[in-house]
């Protein structure tokens, strides 16, 4: 059975007849029952339900590892800055970075 | 013949939901919308109450985490954590407002000439929403300079208006501003006599016989003597120096209705922007203070829907792990050569950070180009100041010390012209020169959100990211009008991002709201329009992010929820809609629930207030259901059903102070895969701020809400 999806909704095997409907995987016919069906970017998942958040941490889905990382959730509250708007700079500034902590920076030849 | 009306200016008539012929006063219009006996096909004259409206109609599965690329190039983008999307944006149609939260928020300006109105014809007005009145709202003048001041403002208690001279005359007026409600208050001034006006209303005129200059402080807005003196918002405040805009002898004005615009003589015009900016032609320095916040929340009614094109959207990311990439690399979004011309830009509306470290909001994987935040040389800091560089063995780039505001819209703009790199903020130039080549270039993945290597996301939200390759699209060091409507992909556009593709959308351009589990746009039933929002009872929920919205805080006010529901199921408990803290069931937020025998229930925390309506709702029915708060009296709350109040009412006045949203969970069961789970379709779920839709039975909507 043939399955379409309009800017990325969850297939169905119907349309609307409007136009931009384009075909898409059909979802997998078995689900194990501990794990959890999911449509996102484009592609049917199975994966493991969310673990359950603790206090000041989330649970988020990385899907280009396709896996749950646990993330700081933010805790703390705003910062309060003054901040004077429309400053313009009357000489042009140069920087380097040189001391920012970048990990292991990729390029690519 | 005579022709029927609501009976103030001719015979009686009686209007329907369907037709209202004849000639009526807004008194009678706004009375019959109250009866709910107005045609609803037309625009709603309390849209710029409406704080939510959720439409439902939409395809069929489309939820909000599906990101597109609107270049040419059609780019496939991947979304981790839960970054979600919505139609919250830099062009709201409903027009802006301040907030500030009655704890260190006001805003600032120069004590200049253009801005003293010592001894001056002049006028002073403005919209203001106040939440409180513990403590006065300075809505104007010169701050305590360690012997006088001058003030323009709504005092504690009584909430009268008054001016004081320095060190001189108080004139007060006799009646006041009303709470939870917008006001248009205007002070106006010719030779020494002064007048006030409420809602058009003279309600004080007398002469100031005593003054002493005008002050040497700061001129502040919702601060005196270092005390915060605002709690509520702020829309349209315009100060006339050298005019008497209304005639101080009239006893009535119209009062505006429509966004004030810089007329003549205006020394500032603000509060009415999507970032804190005076708009008269001096452009004076608004300076922010505390979190003193821009939202989408004014006086007027919108002149046009929301729409993708018009108004556009903005993606959240939630400072935990969200951000978006390209699925794969490509040559397109790298400059070709070293001395190839390019534009990158994006609005960011910045929530908070999570760290002092630095993050990024438009990046390319190989460091080609990264507009980051909070960097500084050397060290990291938390002054919000962009920058704008590439890595190539070391990193090169400009760096602005112009910080981003926290809670307000900024575009950035960030061009190489082939030689010379430049920072614009809001179409000013922040910072230019180098590096005078970008070495990184070939094949690469944009993120947006975060770091180029991943980490550091950026919390807020994010609009109209857009890369152009091959294009300068700035003057070069000078300053431009910021864009005022969505970006689209003009040449050379290698990759954008407008966030419009929000199943589930808010009509209000307020919210942006992540679709949990598999919530969706469904076909299998409707109300109107051939859709609804689908729950599907098993972990399936829509929420604001984790933002105590200020929007949702009713505080002491009316307001008024409802929606149209099909529940499938009703031998459960079910919540339709939850305004809690996740994190406090006890905090002072409504939460609405159907019980296990299908009776609404109403709580504050932990405290009922309609423990079960006397009606149930019907499973796979169609039901219109509204929850009102009117005013402080017994019985203030009331549940109609299809346009009848239940026999049940409640009656609490608890200020509610939590403006989470929850909608088909409760708060503290957001994690849960079942429990608290709505089952079944929701349709038109509207919110009312400040005031109450109904208040004596009414027949059920007969046409989907108006979206303006």
């Amino acid at each position: 059975m043939q399955y379409w999806t309009k800017k990325g909704s969850i297939p169905s095997t119907e349309t609307d007849g409007t136009e931009g409907w384009q075909q898409a995987p059909a979802p997998p016919a078995e689900v194990p029952a501990d794990k959890e069906l999911v449509w996102l970017n484009w592609e049917w998942l199975i994966r493991d339900p969310k673990p359950q958040d603790r206090a000041g941490w989330q649970w988020n889905w990385q899907h280009e590892d396709k896996m749950w990382v646990e993330c700081v959730w933010q805790t703390k509250p705003l910062e309060e800055i003054p901040v004077t708007l429309a400053e313009i700079l009357t000489t042009g500034q140069t920087a380097r970075f040189e001391e920012i902590p970048v990990s292991n920076p990729v390029t690519i030849d | 013949m005579p022709r029927g009306n609501g009976g103030i200016i001719g015979p009686a008539n009686i209007p329907t939901t369907a037709s209202a012929k004849g000639v009526w006063s807004l008194i009678e219009q706004m009375i019959a919308q109250r009866q709910g006996i107005w045609p609803l096909s037309g625009t709603d004259p309390f849209f710029y109450y409406t704080t939510l409206l959720l439409p439902g109609n939409g395809t069929n599965g489309a939820q909000n985490n599906t990101f597109l690329d609107g270049s040419a190039n059609n780019f496939t983008i991947t979304r981790n954590g839960n970054t979600t999307q919505g139609t919250f944006s830099p062009f709201s149609q409903t027009g802006w407002g301040n907030y500030f939260d009655g704890s260190g928020d006001y805003l600032t300006t120069p004590n200049v000439t253009a801005l003293n109105l010592y001894n001056v014809t002049n006028t002073v007005e403005c919209w203001v929403y106040p939440l409180s009145f513990s403590t006065a709202f300075q809505l104007y003048g010169t701050d305590f300079d360690g012997t006088y001041y001058t003030l323009f403002e709504i005092l504690s208690t009584s909430g009268y208006p008054r001016y004081i001279s320095r060190n001189g005359t108080q004139i007060t007026g006799s009646s006041g501003v009303t709470l939870n409600q917008w006001n248009h208050v205007a002070f106006g001034r010719s030779g020494s006599t002064q007048s006030i006006w409420v809602n058009g209303i003279r309600v004080a005129s007398g002469t100031i016989t005593s003054e002493d200059g005008w002050g040497t402080a700061v001129i502040s807005i919702g601060r005196f003597n270092a005390e915060s003196r605002a709690n509520g918002y702020l829309s349209n405040l315009r100060v006339v120096k050298g005019t008497d805009v209304y005639g101080i002898s009239n006893t009535t004005i119209t009062v505006p209705t429509a966004p004030l615009t810089a007329i003549a003589n205006t020394s500032l015009l603000t509060c009415q922007s999507n970032r804190f900016i005076d708009n008269s032609s001096n452009n004076f320095t608004i300076t922010r203070n505390g979190n003193t916040s821009v939202v989408a929340f004014s006086p007027f009614n919108p002149t046009e829907n929301w729409s993708a094109a018009a108004i556009g959207g903005s993606g959240y990311f939630d400072g935990a792990g969200d951000y978006l990439v390209m699925a794969t690399a490509s040559a397109a979004i790298n400059p070709s050569t070293s001395t190839t011309p390019f534009t990158i830009e994006c609005w960011v509306y910045t929530t908070g950070t999570t760290s002092t470290t630095l993050y990024s909001a438009l990046a390319s994987e190989n460091y080609g180009f990264v507009l980051g935040f909070g960097g500084a040389l050397g060290a990291y800091d938390s002054n919000q100041t962009p920058w704008f560089g590439n890595f190539s063995g070391s990193w090169n780039g400009i760096r602005s010390t112009t910080s981003i505001p926290l809670m307000a819209w900024t575009h950035i703009a960030c061009v190489f012209t082939g030689s010379t790199s430049y920072i614009y903020q809001n179409g000013v130039m922040t910072a230019s020169g180098g590096p005078s080549t970008w070495a990184v270039t070939g094949s690469s993945k944009v993120r947006i959100g975060c770091r180029p290597d991943g980490p550091n996301p950026f919390t807020g939200y994010i609009s109209n990211a857009r890369v152009v390759i091959g294009s300068n699209l700035y003057p070069n060091g000078t300053t431009f009008t910021p864009p005022t409507a969505p970006l689209t992909a003009i040449t050379n556009t290698s990759l954008l991002l407008n966030f419009t593709n929000a199943g589930i959308y808010d009509a209000t351009a307020k919210n942006v709201l992540e679709t949990v589990g598999d919530a969706k746009i469904s076909t299998a039933q409707s109300k109107w329009g051939g859709s609804s929002i689908s729950f599907d009872g098993t972990g399936d929920y829509l929420i604001n992010a984790s933002i105590n919205s200020p929007l949702y805080q009713f505080n002491s006010g009316d307001f008024t929820v409802e929606m149209w529901i099909y529940p499938t199921t009703v031998s459960v408990v079910q919540y339709i809609i939850d305004f809690r803290d996740p994190a406090s069931q006890t905090s002072a937020g409504i939460q609405w629930f159907l019980s296990s025998s299908a009776k609404c229930g109403i709580y504050v925390g932990t405290t009922a207030i309609i423990a079960a309506s006397t009606t149930s709702i019907t499973a796979n029915t169609w039901t219109h259901v509204a929850l009102v708060k009117n005013g402080t009296g017994s019985g203030n709350y009331k549940i109609y059903i299809n346009g009848t109040a239940d026999a049940t009412t409640g009656t609490n006045t608890t200020a509610l102070t939590q403006g989470f949203l929850s909608v088909g969970t409760s708060g503290n069961q957001r994690n849960t895969a079942s429990t608290d789970k709505f089952n079944g379709y929701i349709q038109d779920l509207r919110v009312t701020t400040g005031y109450a839709r109904y208040t004596t039975n009414f027949t059920a909507p007969t046409a989907a809400f108006p979206t303006l």
